[in-house]
């Protein structure tokens, strides 16, 4: 019930509010500022994350309730420090089937750099095209395949296996600096995601980095700075939960008692009340 | 299974208690107005319970807001114009706030579009204009017959003074829509537009209806409304006033039926003929 709750979460208060900004950005990016544009690509960031992982933990959940258990399909990816860790926390059950339907089958690691790298690119391209046939798709999965390339020819793509500075409260600067930037990266490809053509998602690009990136963004309003605070909870609440099945997996403790739990349970569903954005369907209804 | 159902039920519950006092305290600290349609309604409550040094006070529908918006604290008019949606009854309770808080009124102005008079309380937006902000207390005393009855066929009317519902974005849509028996005022209208008068009579300040500018293709569809349903009331002289009044422009001026383009072109014209200067 608790990853039931947590993924309606994500997709009707981080994703559905997300999109209503989101969308308004993409209509109107030949006009908006940098800084509006830069905020409307973090924003699709959670918009999809929220969206895609809010369906799955709906998903999960409601097969417990009957009793099957579906694999986990988000690892906090948002927490990763590179972006082979990224690809191992981002939609598991589609990367574990690329990986084994075609990685494996096309020689996987075994035949040394090149092949690890012209299997990479394989699978990547054709993720991108198994979201749709559009250039897009393409390109973001080209895109993903070449940031993977420094860390397969320096031998780092496995280096990050475990859960981001496990054990503490909080990161080293390293790891913060490497979050960022992993971020960032995936922020820029998502743009190529999010855009109805290379064109558009260029042009984009071209006006995020403009004089106005530092300006207030032109559709600053309540909303959005709302929508802020509400990311920044989210995001908080997700990396105190970062090593758990999901973000409500709360022990029952007497550092827990259940009133400080239902209490809890109970703001989440405030949050929802008060802050529910324009139902969206869900993006990945598509694909 | 039995000890699950138990613990859902007593959540539930738990949940309920604590979401309806978390909503009071979030609705009473007035935040949630700025994350709900009819952000300018809730404005217009708060304008019209201050004590000011206006006493010409403008109420209306949202060409009157486009022209005199209720976000500027004008002393000369001072707005509290907002939406159609609220109906005349919201133009009396917002007048009537006023008027209680002490402020000393010389004239009304009551600026809406002709097309204004139709609120019978039966549209989509009823629910959140009208019903989550008017729907409770001091207002619910002064809801007529009329407004009572057309409350009771909106779905879920029911739960909409509870908190968690007054502060959420969530308003159901209409079963089916209203069927009406009047050409263009409805009763809800007429009735609140009565008691305008009488409050204007009671507190000794003019009453002027004023027309929103008009686009020149509607001026047929004006001349056909039903002058039965508003003479022999009494308001009939202020309302054969607001008709004879109106200005017809040309219908480039407008953004859809009754929305100027530019609103700015137009406020002069009023306020030399209103002497709101």
């Amino acid at each position: 019930m608790r990853q039931i709750l947590w993924g309606l979460f994500k997709k009707i208060v981080i994703a559905d509010n997300c999109a209503f900004i989101v969308n308004d950005v993409y209509y109107n990016y030949t006009t908006y500022s940098g800084s509006a544009l830069f905020v409307g690509a973090i924003f699709f960031a959670f918009q999809i994350y929220g969206d895609f992982s809010g369906y799955s933990d709906i998903a999960i959940g409601t097969s417990r309730l009957f009793g099957f258990n579906l694999m986990k399909n988000f690892a906090f990816p948002y927490f990763s420090r590179d972006i082979a860790e990224f690809w191992r926390r981002w939609h598991i059950s589609l990367s574990t089937w690329f990986r084994d339907y075609l990685y494996i089958p096309l020689g996987g690691s075994r035949g040394g750099n090149w092949m690890r790298i012209r299997n990479t690119f394989a699978i990547f391209l054709v993720s991108g095209f198994w979201h749709g046939a559009n250039w897009t798709y393409l390109f973001w999965g080209f895109l993903n395949a070449l940031y993977f390339l420094p860390l397969l020819l320096g031998g780092a793509n496995r280096n990050n296996l475990d859960t981001v500075a496990k054990g503490k409260l909080l990161p080293s600067i390293k790891e913060v600096f490497q979050m960022g930037m992993t971020f960032l990266l995936t922020v820029f490809a998502w743009i190529f995601f999010r855009a109805s053509s290379i064109t558009e998602a260029i042009t984009y690009i071209e006006n995020i980095f403009t004089a106005s990136f530092f300006t207030l963004p032109t559709n600053a309003s309540k909303l959005m700075v709302a929508q802020f605070v509400i990311l920044f909870i989210f995001v908080l609440i997700e990396w105190i939960q970062r090593d758990k099945e999901h973000a409500l997996e709360i022990e029952k403790s007497i550092s827990q008692p259940f009133l400080l739990r239902w209490t809890f349970y109970t703001l989440i569903i405030f949050t929802m009340v008060a802050f529910y954005g324009i139902p969206q369907e869900f993006i990945y209804f598509q694909f | 299974m039995k000890g699950f159902l138990y613990k859902i039920v007593l959540f539930s519950i738990f949940a309920l208690l604590l979401l309806e006092t978390i909503a009071y305290a979030y609705r009473m600290s007035g935040l949630f107005e700025h994350f709900i349609p009819g952000a300018e309604v809730y404005l217009s409550i708060r304008k019209s319970k201050q004590k000011t040094n206006s006493n010409v006070v403008l109420i209306g529908d949202s060409v009157g807001q486009q022209m005199f918006s209720n976000k500027q604290y004008s002393d000369k008019p001072y707005s509290l114009a907002c939406n159609q949606a609220v109906s005349f009854a919201g133009y009396y309770f917002l007048l009537n706030n006023f008027v209680k808080a002490g402020n000393e009124v010389d004239s009304v102005l009551l600026f809406c579009s002709p097309f204004s008079f139709d609120n019978n309380l039966n549209q989509i937006f009823t629910y959140h204009y009208f019903l989550k902000p008017f729907g409770r207390s001091p207002y619910k005393s002064d809801f007529t017959n009329t407004v009572n009855t057309q409350i009771a066929k909106l779905p879920y009317h029911q739960i909409a003074s509870s908190n968690c519902i007054a502060i959420s974005k969530w308003a159901p849509l209409p079963d089916q829509l209203d069927t009406v028996d009047f050409s263009f005022m409805s009763p809800v209208a007429s009735e609140y537009l009565t008691k305008i008068k009488r409050l204007s009579l009671a507190h000794n300040f003019k009453f002027i209806m004023v027309p929103a500018p008009t686009k020149n293709s509607n001026k047929k569809e004006i001349a056909n409304f039903d002058k039965k349903e508003y003479l022999g009331q009494n308001y009939e002289t202020e309302i054969i006033s607001y008709f004879d009044r109106i200005r017809y422009i040309d219908d480039k001026n407008f953004s859809d039926k009754i929305h100027l383009i530019n609103p700015d072109l137009h406020v002069g014209y009023y306020k030399e003929t209103y002497s709101l200067k």
